[in-house]
């Protein structure tokens, strides 16, 4: 389908040639009539003939004027077709076939993660798709990094708000022994520091999650088009 | 170059126009072919793209049309120069 639109690009392309080959003989035959227009001036001929010339050389004018429109409204329409083929790669309604290179109406295709891998891709291509497999990668590792810190972060929040039990012994001295202070703020400043580098890699994790779904969400919305 | 010379470069214009002018009713129908094709595969926004090509190429057509009724009144006037 996509060589089928290819081809319909490039003959168009050879019909703006072909409109552009009769703009340049009919400039020819312009130049011409004005010659002959001239050379009946020259003669002393005014009306008649000369004015029938000039006539026609207007009508040229004209023409060539029509075959610019032409030309500008085929370029329109090839453009389009071009659209078209890229609409096709986007969408990943089709894989993308045949050699840019050879093209005579060759382009510069925009590339997207839904284009369908094929053997014969450079390896520009090659390169680009691995390095979007490993972001891939890294993000689901991301992912299960951030589920493991949501459940240490959890279980470091829990402790921290578990309250001591209150000394209870006492000496039989008459002063009595100051109470041990409690356990938790032996080690509150250390867990508050884990807690809050876990709560901070969770976020990013969380963040980059998300970007990472929204992408997909993208990518399956593309090729749903 | 005579004025019959210009009349014959002048019907070589015409029939060139002649000539263009099928090949973009050939391009027309192979667009309107391949929209087809699409609206089968329900890749409806690449078929509507195509639809717009036909169109335009339609509209050229009109153009080559009006293109050369022009240069056959050229071609008149052309042949009326002798006779004048």
């Amino acid at each position: 389908m996509s060589d089928s639109i290819r081809d319909l690009a490039g003959a168009i392309a050879s019909l703006k040639d072909q409109a552009g080959r009769l703009r340049a003989a009919m400039t020819a035959n312009k130049d011409s009539a004005d010659r002959l227009v001239g050379e009946f001036h020259a003669a002393g001929v005014e009306g008649g003939p000369a004015a029938r010339l000039s006539g026609c050389s207007a009508g040229h004018e004209r023409a060539h004027s029509q075959l610019e429109a032409i030309e500008a409204r085929l370029e329109r329409a090839r453009f389009i077709a071009m659209s078209a083929i890229s609409g096709l790669h986007g969408s990943g309604t089709v894989a993308r076939s045949g050699d840019q290179a050879n093209d005579p109406t060759s382009w510069e295709k925009p590339t997207s993660g839904t284009e369908l891998a094929e053997k014969g891709r450079s390896r520009r291509r090659g390169r680009a798709a691995d390095a979007l497999r490993a972001a891939v990668q890294h993000a689901d590792d991301l992912q299960d990094v951030a589920k493991q810190t949501v459940g240490q972060g959890v279980e470091v929040a829990k402790s921290f708000t578990k309250l001591p039990d209150p000394p209870t012994q006492t000496t039989a001295t008459v002063q009595a022994r100051p109470a041990p202070p409690p356990s938790y703020a032996d080690t509150s400043s250390a867990k508050a520091t884990d807690l809050i580098g876990g709560l901070t890699l969770t976020a990013v994790a969380l963040l980059t999650g998300i970007q990472h779904a929204v992408e997909k969400r993208r990518i399956k919305k593309g090729q749903d088009d | 170059m005579s004025i019959d010379e210009l009349s014959t470069a002048i019907s070589g214009n015409i029939e060139q126009a002649e000539q263009l002018l099928t090949a973009i009713n050939t391009s027309r129908e192979q667009a309107v072919q391949l929209q087809g094709q699409l609206m089968q595969l329900a890749a409806e926004s690449v078929a509507a793209q195509l639809n717009v090509c036909a169109e335009e190429l339609e509209k050229a057509n009109n153009q080559v049309l009006g293109l050369k009724s022009q240069l056959e009144q050229a071609r008149t006037q052309a042949e009326a120069a002798k006779t004048a």
